[in-house]
Formats: structure tokens, sequence, C-alpha cells
């Protein structure tokens, strides 16, 4: 009975963090189906294992969790798909008629320039910032986490947190300048 | 080369992640240094850009809705609800409707068992009965006068119990006590009759106490007889068998009258 509402009481955390895992499983995936398919596999993980949670802060276990979900895929992926670059060329062909995916547009820049739309715009560039530096902005910039946070649901020393950042700032400017937009865009 | 290192830490510098020294570093160097002040510049607006126009994916309804409802009954339920299922509720059942029906039989055995207040009455009384039957408790007032019993009273009880002795009916009167039953102090009177006692209960009635009512028990071989005469209560109590014993009632009541005005004077 008291596990009941402890699972129960559990799965209401883990369900009010479901936008911030959507978000970045999106960010991750860059795509709707595979982002619904990363959280529901990443939830299932989350209350199977729930004892692994310890009760500090749910946004961020599931956070981890969708993150590592995300890299155990990939890696099963990879080992079927024969190690293929994955962050340059996972669903190539997929993507080349699909204007709505950065792939193609983040293959060639020039159509960047074709798009007028701010917001499409920086969409276009983050998707196009390798999954690591990517990771790491959107966990920073849109779920405003600390270095440490971020460190922690990473894996990483924070002063890697740090140095992934800088840098993905530094393409992300490069990108949207590239673009011909950054200016205009007040980067 | 500076310029270099403290560019290199903007973007911590930016996000207030910089241990509180080389803060202070990094902003006095932009007090003087125009190109970092503008690379600082960028970055900065780079995440109001983002801030303001990157989308925030929100999960489709629809997922939530396929996690709450179904993944979550399914994968962390499921067991539990699996072995509940399994149970024998036909049995469970069964127990459960034999369980409390015989809570309800022995509530309704305590009930019935319960003894009215007739019974504990008697019961008083007959306890009474015996414990003045142990030697030397029966009377404090030994006379067959009624006339020294009578006054025997005076004082010792918020009433005047009405004292006669019956001689001439063969209830030859022994003495009296002072007798505690139903919460009262009450005057006992002791008779004989050939070999047997009769103790007589006499106290006023209360308000509440019917009038003249006259009833008649036996318990374990003794008899009790109830009554009530000029606003008093009798019992009589002996073991005697009940004819005589109604026999004594009447020859109480007889001389009751007199008696009674006698007590009033």
């Amino acid at each position: 009975m008291e596990d009941k509402i402890q699972t129960i009481e559990f799965e209401r955390l883990l369900l009010a963090q479901l936008d911030t895992a959507y978000n970045l499983a999106r960010w991750l995936t860059r795509n709707d189906h595979d982002a619904e398919d990363l959280v529901q596999n990443a939830y299932v993980r989350a209350f199977r294992f729930q004892e692994g949670f310890r009760g500090d802060n749910a946004r961020n276990w599931i956070l981890t969790i969708v993150r590592h979900t995300f890299y155990t895929q990939l890696r099963d992926h990879k080992e079927q798909a024969d190690d293929i670059d994955f962050d340059e060329n996972q669903m190539p062909e997929k993507s080349l008629n699909d204007t709505a995916s950065s792939y193609a547009i983040g293959n060639d820049p020039s159509q960047l320039i074709e798009t007028k739309n701010t917001v499409t715009n920086i969409n276009l560039a983050l998707e196009n910032l390798p999954t690591a530096y990517r990771e790491v902005l959107v966990m920073k910039e849109m779920d405003e986490l600390s270095y440490k946070e971020i460190a922690q649901i990473a894996g990483i020393p924070v002063g890697t947190v740090m140095s992934r950042l800088a840098r993905a700032r530094k393409m992300l400017l490069d990108l949207l300048t590239k673009s011909g937009m950054g200016e205009k865009n007040g980067m | 080369m500076e310029c270099k290192q403290i560019q290199a830490s903007l973007s911590a510098y930016l996000d207030d992640e910089l241990p509180g020294s080389s803060m202070a570093t990094i902003s006095a160097h932009l007090l003087h240094c125009p190109a970092c002040s503008q690379e600082l510049q960028e970055l900065s607006q780079l995440q109001q850009n983002i801030g303001r126009n990157a989308t925030y994916h929100v999960a489709p309804a629809s997922l939530k809705a396929k996690i709450s409802s179904h993944l979550t009954p399914q994968h962390v339920s499921t067991k539990k609800r699996h072995s509940l299922a399994k149970w024998p509720w036909v049995w469970i059942n069964l127990s459960l409707a034999s369980i409390s029906t015989t809570a309800f039989a022995a509530v309704l055995m305590l009930y019935l068992t319960m003894p009215s207040q007739q019974d504990v009455f008697t019961d008083e009384i007959l306890a009474s009965h015996f414990r003045s039957l142990t030697p030397g408790r029966l009377i404090d007032v030994v006379s067959s006068d009624q006339h020294t019993v009578k006054p025997w009273y005076a004082g010792k009880l918020d009433f005047s119990p009405p004292v006669q002795d019956l001689k001439e009916q063969n209830f030859a009167l022994l003495g009296g006590r002072i007798d505690y039953v139903l919460g009262r102090n009450v005057a006992a009177l002791a008779y004989q009759h050939n070999k047997h006692i009769i103790n007589l209960f006499v106290w006023p009635q209360s308000k509440h106490d019917q009038e003249n009512h006259f009833n008649e028990s036996s318990l374990r071989g003794y008899q009790i007889l109830q009554w009530s005469s000029v606003g008093m209560q009798y019992v009589a109590v002996s073991d005697l068998n009940a004819a005589e014993l109604r026999q004594f009632c009447v020859a109480v009541n007889a001389n009751n009258g007199i008696n009674q005005t006698g007590g009033k004077k």
C-alpha cells in the first residue's frame, strides 16, 4: 500500500516534468516522432528504476534518463548501421526533400540565407550544432540549469560543460553569420 | 594574449559561473577593452536570441495521455493488479460474510443475555437476603416488639418504615436492620415463619415507581414478592413457598393502614 502511494506520488512528480523531458528529447532527436518514442522509453525506464531516484530533483533525474536513453539507442543503432557518424549522417536520405528537417538545410547552408524567419533561423542553427554542444546549450538556455546540474546530467566535469558551452556559442554565432542573418538579427 | 584568455571565459562570465576573482578580473578588463566588450555583447545577444526565438518544444497531449494512462498502469502496477486479480475473491467474500454474520450473532447474543433491570433487582435482593442469613447479620435491633424496632430506625433512615408484629398470623417479628439495596438505604425487617426466615425490605416509593403494582418471581428456589402500598415499596424474600409468602404479603398489608397512620404520627 505504501509502495503504491509512493509510486503514484513518484509518477506525479515525473509527469510534471514531461515538457522539459520532451524539449530535450526533441532537441536531441530533432524530430517529433523520435522525440515521442524517446520520451516514452525514458519514462518506462524511469518508472521501472524508480528506486534509483533519491527524491532530490525529478527534473534533473528524468533529463538524465532521457539523455542516457538517447545515447543508448544511438549506440544500438550505430552497431546496426555499422558505424555511421550519427551527428552528421543520421537519416540523410529522408531529410533531402524535407525542408522542415534541419539536415537538408544543415548540409546546405545556402538554404539558411533564404530563410527570413528569425525563429526558423535560430532553430536551424541550433539543430546543426553537434549533439554534444547542442544538448548543453539547450539545457543551459532553455531550462536554465546551472553548470553543476548540466555536469551531473551529462556525466561530465563542470570544466567540460564550461568549454562546451563556450564552443557551442561560438559555433552558433558562426552558423548564424554564415547564414547572413546574424548581424541583422542582433548577433 | 590576454584578450584571448578573456574571450575564452566570456561565455562562463555571461552565465555568472566563474569564481568571484575571475569575474572581477574580467569585469576590469572589459572596462578598457572594446574588442572583448563587443564579444561579450555578441554572446549576450545570442543568449537573448535563443531565449526569445528558439522553440521550446512542448510535449503533445497525446504523449502525455499515452504515458500517464497507458504506460503507468502497465509498467508499474500491472504485477500488483495481476496478483490481486488472482486472489480467491469468492472465498474472501465468503469468509468476510461469515465473519460479519458471526460478529452480528455474538452482539445479538450479548444483547439478549444482558440482564434485565428485573434480573438485576432480584439478584440484588437475593444477595442481600443471603448476606443477612450469615451468622449475626440478620438483625441489628433484636426485638419482637414493633414499638422497639420502629423507633430504632429514627435518625438512621430518612423515612419511618411501618413495623408490625404479625405473630397472630404466624409471622413472628425477629427484629430489624438497615440494608443497602438498589442504591439506597432501606429498612430490612426479619420475620420468622416456622423455620423459615423472611426478609422484608421497605423504602418509600419514588415518583417514577408504579402505584400499587404487584410482582412475583422466584430464583434458585427463593420466592421474591414485590409490591407497593401507601407510598411504600415492599419486597419480601424467603425460601417459603409462593402461597405462604403471599399470605405474608396479605398479613403485612392488612395491618398496614393502622401502622402507617401510626408511623406518621
